[in-house]
């Protein structure tokens, strides 16, 4: 495996990507809405 | 095997030059000068805020707006300023200053309100010196505070105190720092140890870091505290894009670097 296999360079781009992407389904809602809880407590309207 | 084994060096190689970047770029949040600087964004909106709010709230004790402007005038970019620097301190010494829960010099506007003729012809005289400080001065710097930085600031003054008993804050700075340098050296030189594959690692850990940069900005967090306060939207979005120009400039820099790498490797 070297910067020559295009092979190399597709799993290196799509597992953290596929990564994040579930990380991000998995935990976005939940840390978006406890920011807005967090926001809504400290911030004067 | 052998493969499988280099894959997995690369991609810890992805995480190491992410994790340098990302400690890299909190630690810009814990400069005072970047906080004044993100503060001071939303000044004119602050300063006219303070002063629609005081003029309405004091013209109750006769005070005239000509001089209840002169007062409020400058009153939030020094309460910024002061922000700033107790920011600042918090992460460079131990005995940093308390946060400052008072925006105001009260003796000096005690002064300037009692001198005041309207207010002398609406208020008795024997009340005029509690007036002025319990009433008028307590309300300007209640707003003031409110409006130049929208913070609870009892809440954050409880979050501030418990946060400083459990630990030492410059320390945390200071372990943020050797994260940033460590991860970032150990990066390096494991791609130098694995130079074959160099360019792939450069390139994959940009597309990471804009991929990490897509999913923050997807959040909408200006949005979010433009609901709460169109101050703390301005200066929120200002950290924000102070934080996102450090990540993505890192970014675009590994980027071009790998791009560059891999051309140059394939002979394209």
């Amino acid at each position: 495996m070297d910067d020559r296999n295009p092979l190399a360079l597709f799993l290196l781009l799509a597992v953290p990507a596929a990564a994040l992407m579930a990380l991000g389904a998995a935990y976005g809602p939940i840390l978006r809405d406890a920011l807005w809880a967090a926001l809504k407590l400290v911030i004067v309207p | 095997m052998k493969h499988v084994i280099r894959y997995v060096v690369c991609l810890m190689n992805v995480l190491l030059l992410t994790l340098a970047t990302a400690s890299g770029t909190l630690l810009l949040l814990t400069r005072g000068a970047a906080i004044e600087g993100a503060l001071k964004k939303g000044l004119s909106l602050a300063q006219h805020r303070v002063e629609w709010n005081g003029t309405r709230a004091v013209a109750l004790y006769g005070l005239g707006e000509e001089s209840c402007l002169a007062l409020l005038n400058g009153t939030a970019e020094g309460y910024m300023a002061r922000v700033g620097a107790w920011w600042g301190s918090l992460f460079e010494t131990e005995d940093a200053p308390a946060f400052p829960d008072q925006a105001v010099d009260e003796g000096a506007f005690v002064q300037a309100i009692m001198a005041d003729e309207g207010f002398r012809a609406a208020v008795p005289e024997d009340m005029r010196r509690a007036t002025a400080r319990d009433e008028v001065t307590y309300q300007l710097d209640e707003i003031i505070r409110e409006q130049s930085v929208p913070l609870r600031q009892s809440i954050a003054a409880l979050g501030e105190h418990a946060l400083r008993e459990r630990v030492s804050l410059p320390r945390v700075r200071g372990l943020m720092k050797g994260l940033c340098l460590g991860a970032a050296a150990l990066g390096i030189i494991l791609l130098l140890l694995n130079r074959r594959c160099a360019g792939i690692t450069l390139t994959s850990s940009a597309g990471t870091m804009a991929l990490i940069a897509l999913g923050v900005a997807l959040m909408n967090i200006p949005g979010m505290l433009h609901a709460l306060n169109p101050v703390a939207e301005i200066q929120g979005k200002a950290l924000l894009l102070m934080i996102a120009g450090a990540w993505l400039g890192t970014a675009a820099i590994l980027g071009i670097l790998g791009v560059a790498i891999l051309k140059m490797r394939r002979d394209l």
